[in-house]
């Protein structure tokens, strides 16, 4: 339990900060940009 | 929680996620800002309603692109969902999860367990591990998950063309092993409870690692369990509550909460404020 008190706001805090880090560097417009075109591979397209 | 009510849930989060419905008709994609946001759940970003982006699709092609950059951002998400919910997400917020729960009502006998079941589920680290993450890096443009396993892709596919039948003539062996694979899932599902997240999921497997240490878990008041096995009856995911609340397949689904005759488990926060009430039918 005490662990675990321990860990959960450590992983909070590490998600947020490798987010934010992501979101600094334009990593979501990558995903954007991928995600908002038909996936052939996704949809079984040869 | 009981059944109807999760139902709701599972129902509210997939049609949030899917909120594009004018695709479903127009057989074209949502292209805003939003798509930049990866859900929590498995939904594939090329699913005519879906308004974010696919976890899993985006960690594949942040590791498959040439220029390799570590995806901060994808998994910066992925932890903290994982460290919130844990398998929680499975439960509550995965269409994939909804249209395997509602398979499962189908009324036929269920089978709970059978030989092999066990060293099975660990088919979805392995799928994790290779087609997720290994295979991505390897070669490049090779998203091995959603090219060659992925069945909410293969569903995609499925709704884009039956909005524009010409994507169908573009469909050729690839799709046919997909589809054979979303096949065995759905019939699979209305003899056992949500054989994909137990055997395949590699989204499910990246969040049980966190079921030891996510935010959301199962709490068990020991002097209370008289260790009768309804829980563990219960529990569609063949996990025993009363031995492991905690248990990598546990998804949080309140099953065994809702079935404990004595109230022995609760939803709790792992020592973060007050263990959450339960719902126990008394």
């Amino acid at each position: 339990m005490m662990l675990r008190k321990r860990i959960i706001p450590i992983l909070l805090a590490l998600s947020v900060a490798m987010a934010a880090y992501g979101i600094s560097t334009g990593q979501p417009s990558a995903v954007s940009i991928k995600a908002s075109s038909v996936c052939t591979e996704c949809i079984g397209l040869e | 929680m009981n059944r109807n009510r999760r139902t709701a849930v599972q129902a509210f989060f997939t049609i949030l996620q899917n909120a594009n419905l004018r695709g479903f008709f127009t057989g074209k994609i949502y292209r805003g800002a939003l798509k930049s946001v990866c859900v929590p759940g498995l939904n594939c970003y090329s699913c005519p309603g879906a308004l974010g982006a696919c976890p899993l699709g985006s960690l594949q092609n942040s590791l498959t692109s040439g220029a390799f950059r570590f995806p901060y951002y994808v998994l910066g998400l992925m932890v903290f969902f994982a460290t919130l919910l844990g398998r929680g997400v499975c439960a509550f917020l995965c269409p994939m999860g909804l249209l395997q729960d509602l398979l499962d009502r189908v009324p036929l006998k269920k089978v709970k367990t059978f030989r092999g079941d066990r060293p099975l589920r660990y088919l979805k680290y392995v799928i994790l591990a290779v087609f997720v993450i290994a295979i991505p890096l390897a070669v490049k443009l090779t998203p091995a998950f959603c090219k060659y396993v992925c069945p909410s892709g293969t569903l995609s596919g499925i709704m884009l063309a039956m909005a524009d039948h010409r994507l169908f003539d573009l469909m050729g062996s690839r799709f046919i092993l997909k589809a054979a694979i979303l096949l065995l899932i759905i019939i699979a599902s209305v003899k056992i409870c949500r054989p994909f997240c137990r055997y395949i999921c590699p989204l499910g497997a990246f969040y049980s690692l966190f079921n030891r240490v996510s935010l959301l878990r199962l709490e068990l008041d020991r002097e209370s369990c008289v260790h009768c096995g309804a829980c563990s009856d219960a529990c569609g995911m063949g996990a025993d509550p009363a031995q492991d609340p905690d248990s990598p397949e546990c998804i949080r689904c309140g099953a065994c909460i809702h079935a404990c005759p004595r109230g022995a488990l609760l939803y709790g926060t792992g020592g973060f404020g007050a263990s959450l009430k339960a719902e126990n039918k008394k």
